[in-house]
């Protein structure tokens, strides 16, 4: 958000440092960072900086490094509130090395992480989608190298973070009937909250497919007098989210796309083949071509007219 | 409340590396912009606007004084897509912003239309000049003579959205935070629309979109120690300017009883929805948690009329409607409960379940007349009434892990999922899965994710009555409800053999088999296959390839028929001695069609940023080509045809010609330079080129430029190739 974005671009005025506090809000599964022996002791940051200096890039001027934000790295004990006392691993860094998180396994990746981000969008981390299939929080961010101030991706943006696993997702952007993701004007979190949410398929609103859909689609939500089942059912019964070469995001074309379902005598059940497209034909039929059925179906998600059983009016 | 507004990427520069208090930063990017398209520019600039002339691509100004932040950001300002953010924070304390943001969707600009006048901002009525009714009433085969300027105007048709929305997160203390959001979106301009009067007078409108829509939300969050609590509200309120279309009929100009001059269609109604919920969540030993959620919604119209059975003024001896509100009404109730636990180092489990109720309260309505197209009045006998469709939908995920090596885990899961649904065929339908995953994360040479899953749908209760009371067949299934076995598989495996070197593949394959279709969709299968490699040979410069296969192939079974022939014809297969059967119940007119997309996608990408601290050079390539067959077969289909069913009867029905396969292509080169002079100016040149291709039977030039006969007056609105190529010169600033 734009707020972050400030943040990012600007970093805070450098305090004298806070004295360290304990992590706050730790999650249940949270585990003391680890630690180079018992007796170890925290050491400082400078200490740190003499040897990694380069790890201060993407590190200063970000949220993290916020010492006026008493729940940030910056308030606390720096570099060791997530990779723990340094004491020991300054005396001989090799015989006592700090958590790598690239090294770890995610489970205890995630588990400093969330010792602070467990409220918000991130509450529901934990027996997420993402998590259980072993997904830790430097999967797609950095805390030092990131590609994308915004949200520190590891890509420059969420399409290049999200491919990494979702390639047929991803894929189906380029269709000609497409959300504007590509043109910048939505993004995977649009819809989706990755870090885990109450709705199914991690979709950040609503309580349901169709409830997500028309929050912004508020249109199609009715309450209808003559409601077409598979519109209250879903959306995803007839349109592709995230594209489709058919026109309006459908799953297949009309009229094979209805034909799926409506198999009744008289025109819903005829072969609509090459003979109706015309220009020779002496009747080339809007049944194959154009809007097809919804030039007569017009109100197919709902009508409020008393004669609308059939969607004509 | 939702995810607060993004700016996008590209506008936000990285953090200076080093501050002082106070200061500011700021970055411009603007220039000229020139733009070309042979073709449809309408599709090249569907979401976007790329017009000619001076442009103001992003701008971003940030101050920070004493631990508060305040800044701007804008991109595409003055254009059909901009969007502008201002806002403001105290890490840790407070966080505002304002955003404006307005979403373009141009559709067509070559649509033509008889209807007179502004026939976007029609305010619902489309009028079409007397002159040329009354010549399409005297005859048909006028119209298609007579559309042509000036009796038609083309037009541009879309819709724009204009969004505006403040937010607020307030930390009241350090465990609790108040987050509000207030969105208005004003949803302007038209769509193409059926309007129709009959199967021999197609009509396409314009439907008015004056839509405003204003959402609040908040929310409330406690978390200390081992607790979390959260309450929140969420509001929609949404207003259409135009609840009715009313449009003139180009073949007729007097109301008769059996024909009409205009057509009056119900548009979507104004409605309001919101919910409450309320969240809480406890760590418990064990390194455990359990989450409880519950959602509690209520979705009402604005009570508006319902409008008269038709406008046909000619049409008498209709009865007064049964009530004159619609009193549209729902409720919902959803609830989770999610518990997970690692009570060991090596094992963990977590269990999910889900409910959700739609309760739809909207009264039966109960008619006993209709008027199709405005044209005639039917009475009914028996009555017919509305179906207020309502669900109850349960869902549980239960896995267990093992965690067999370091960040390599083992998993099993179990779904199930019960949907009772009312007014359907199936009392409930049952899913039962099973799942099973293997992860390995966190090795030096490779990743490797997959899962395998299998999915039982059956139905409880079915009625087929309900199939046959609106004349389907009733070995018909609806697609979203029928019996199922699902079998999905998916690997992904990233293979990093060099520390700058990463090959990715994976594959993805699912199958879904409707095993108790006679008729409707019988299987539905696909497969997606991909291959990639990144390659970052040295800082700054990257290089990455991606190519995927997509095959998504369906199956559909028919049976054309009309009713009651041939006459004296026999209701049941095989008929009596000396009868025939009515086509409804003869196999011999079974039909099917064979559906296969497929879909070939490259990426290609070369970076070289910051080559001798001056120049930035990025290049992209991407194409997306589609082919789609659709293939008709008469009679059965042997390998995907329910054993039970009546197989080895030779088609009756003609050899269908088959519909021309369906292909379209989609490439796009960018190139983006800049020359950086210092740290502050640099100059940038951009390129765009983008070529669509395409092949589509229902949308070309060659079916859509049909669609003007003596039966049928369309829009125009279609697929176009088109070439298009956009050129920037840049001039970027930052200080």
């Amino acid at each position: 958000n734009a707020a972050s974005a400030v943040e990012q671009a600007a970093p805070s005025e450098k305090k004298p440092a806070a004295a360290p506090k304990a992590p706050q809000g730790s999650s249940p599964s949270a585990q003391t960072p680890p630690q180079a022996g018992a007796a170890a002791k925290t050491v400082g940051e400078d200490t740190c900086l003499t040897c990694h200096d380069d790890k201060k890039r993407g590190y200063e001027g970000s949220p993290h490094s916020v010492k006026s934000d008493e729940r940030t790295p910056g308030a606390k004990l720096g570099c060791e509130t997530c990779h723990g006392p340094g004491s020991k691993h300054a005396d001989d860094p090799a015989a006592n090395p700090l958590i790598r998180f690239s090294k770890e396994k995610p489970a205890t990746v995630n588990a400093v992480c969330t010792t602070c981000h467990n409220r918000g969008d991130h509450a529901l981390w934990e027996g997420s989608q993402h998590e259980n299939r072993n997904l830790s929080c430097i999967s797609c961010h950095s805390v030092h190298n990131y590609k994308s101030a915004q949200k520190q991706l590891k890509g420059e943006s969420q399409r290049d973070v999200c491919i990494t696993c979702h390639r047929d997702k991803i894929a189906k952007l380029d269709r000609s009937g497409h959300m504007p993701v590509r043109e910048g004007k939505m993004e995977c979190t649009t819809c989706h909250n990755v870090h885990g949410a109450t709705n199914v398929r991690l979709l950040r609103k609503g309580d349901s497919i169709s409830e997500l859909c028309t929050s912004c689609h508020a249109d199609k939500r009715g309450p209808f007098l003559w409601e077409h089942p598979p519109v209250r059912d879903g959306c995803t019964t007839c349109h592709d989210p995230h594209g489709s070469s058919n026109e309006r995001m459908l799953i297949t074309k009309p009229p094979l796309l209805c034909q799926r379902c409506h198999v009744s005598t008289r025109h819903p059940s005829t072969i609509y083949d090459s003979v109706l497209l015309g220009p020779t034909t002496p009747a080339p039929s809007v049944r194959v071509y154009g809007r097809s059925c919804v030039t007569c179906h017009a109100a197919i998600h709902g009508s409020n007219h008393p004669s609308g059983q059939r969607f004509i009016r | 409340p939702g995810s607060p507004p993004h700016i996008p990427p590209t506008i936000v520069p990285q953090g200076p590396s080093t501050g002082t208090s106070p200061f500011s930063v700021g970055f411009l990017d603007f220039g000229i912009r020139n733009t070309t398209a042979d073709g449809d520019a309408t599709r090249y600039e569907r979401y976007r606007d790329l017009r000619d002339g001076l442009f103001l691509e992003s701008a971003l100004i940030a101050v920070n004084q004493n631990d508060w932040n305040f800044g701007f950001a804008g991109s595409h300002m003055g254009m059909k897509d901009q969007r502008m953010i201002v806002g403001g924070s105290n890490q840790g304390r407070i966080k505002g912003w304002f955003m404006w943001d307005q979403i373009p969707m141009l559709l067509s600009r070559t649509t033509q239309t008889f209807f007179e006048g502004d026939v976007i901002n029609n305010n619902g009525v489309l009028r079409i000049a007397d002159p040329i009714q009354q010549q399409g009433q005297a005859n048909a085969n006028n119209i298609p003579l007579l559309f042509a300027p000036p009796n038609t105007q083309v037009f541009s048709i879309g819709t724009e959205r204009h969004i505006a929305e403040s937010g607020v997160s307030l930390h009241l203390t350090k465990d609790t935070e108040f987050r509000g959001l207030f969105r208005n979106t004003a949803k302007t301009g038209g769509i193409p629309y059926g309007g129709s009067f009959g199967h021999s007078q197609l009509v396409e409108t314009i439907a008015p979109v004056e839509h405003t829509t204003r959402d609040a939300e908040a929310s409330l969050e406690y978390v200390h120690d081992r607790y979390l609590f959260r309450a929140g509200y969420v509001g929609s309120f949404f207003t259409n300017d135009n609840t009715t279309l009313t449009f003139d009929n180009p073949f007729r100009l007097q109301d008769t009883t059996s024909a009409s001059s205009r057509g009056r269609s119900s548009l979507p109604p104004s409605s309001t929805f919101f919910s409450v919920n309320g969240m809480a969540s406890m760590r418990l030993p064990g390194h455990s948690r359990v989450t409880g959620y519950i959602s509690s919604g209520l979705l009402e119209d604005a009570g508006d009329p319902i409008m008269p059975q038709t406008v046909n003024t000619a049409v008498v001896g209709i009865n007064p409607l049964p009530r004159t509100t619609v009193d549209g009404k729902a409720r919902t109730l959803a609830s989770t409960v999610t518990f997970t636990s690692r009570p060991l180092t090596k094992v963990d489990f977590n269990a999910r379940f889900r409910s959700y109720d739609y309760d739809n309260q909207t009264p039966v309505f109960i008619t006993s007349q209709r008027v199709s197209y405005d044209n005639a009045v039917s009475n009914l006998n028996p009555a017919i009434e509305t179906e207020p469709f309502g669900v109850s939908r349960q869902i549980f995920d239960g896995q267990a892990r093992y965690l067999w090596r370091p960040g390599t885990n083992i998993g099993v899961g179990y779904l199930f999922q019960r949907e009772a649904r009312s007014h359907r065929i199936y009392e409930d339908v049952t899913d039962n899965g099973v799942y099973a995953t293997f992860d390995t994360v966190g090795n030096q040479w490779f990743t490797v994710r997959t899962r395998y899953e299998f999915t039982v749908r059956r139905g409880n209760g079915l009625d087929e009555t309900l199939l046959s009371e609106v004349g389907e067949q009733t070995g018909m299934r609806h697609m979203d409800l029928a019996p199922r076995d699902r079998n999905r598989i998916t690997v992904i495996g990233v293979l990093t053999p060099m520390e700058n070197v990463a090959f990715n593949v994976s594959a993805t394959a699912g199958k879904d088999d409707y095993l108790q279709s006679q008729f409707g969709l019988r299987d539905n299968n696909h497969q997606v296959y991909s291959a990639g490699i990144d390659w970052t040979p040295r800082e700054h410069v990257a290089f990455s390839a991606s190519y995927s296969f997509e095959d998504y192939a369906a199956l559909s079974r028919s049976r054309q028929a009309n009713p009651d022939t041939p006459t004296g014809c026999a209701n049941t297969y095989p008929p009596p001695a000396g009868k025939v059967a009515c086509q409804f119940y003869d196999p011999s007119r079974d039909w099917s069609v064979d559906t296969d997309e497929f879909v070939h996608s490259f990426i290609l990408n070369a970076d070289f940023l910051n080559i001798k601290n001056r120049f930035d050079l990025r290049v992209a390539y991407d194409s997306n080509r589609y082919s789609g067959t659709y293939h008709y077969i008469t009679g059965s289909v042997p390998d995907r045809t329910l054993p039970d069913e009546v197989t080895g009867v030779p088609s009756t029905l003609p050899d269908p010609v088959q519909l021309p396969d369906v292909h379209s292509n989609l490439d796009r080169l960018t190139a983006d330079f800049v020359y950086n002079f210092n740290r502050r100016v640099g100059l940038g040149v951009s390129y765009w080129f983008e070529k669509y291709g395409v092949q589509d039977f229902a949308l070309d030039a060659e079916s859509v430029g049909n669609g003007v006969t003596n039966q049928a007056v369309l829009l125009g609105y279609m697929y176009t190739p088109y070439t298009a190529q956009t050129g920037w010169l840049r001039l970027i600033v930052r200080w």
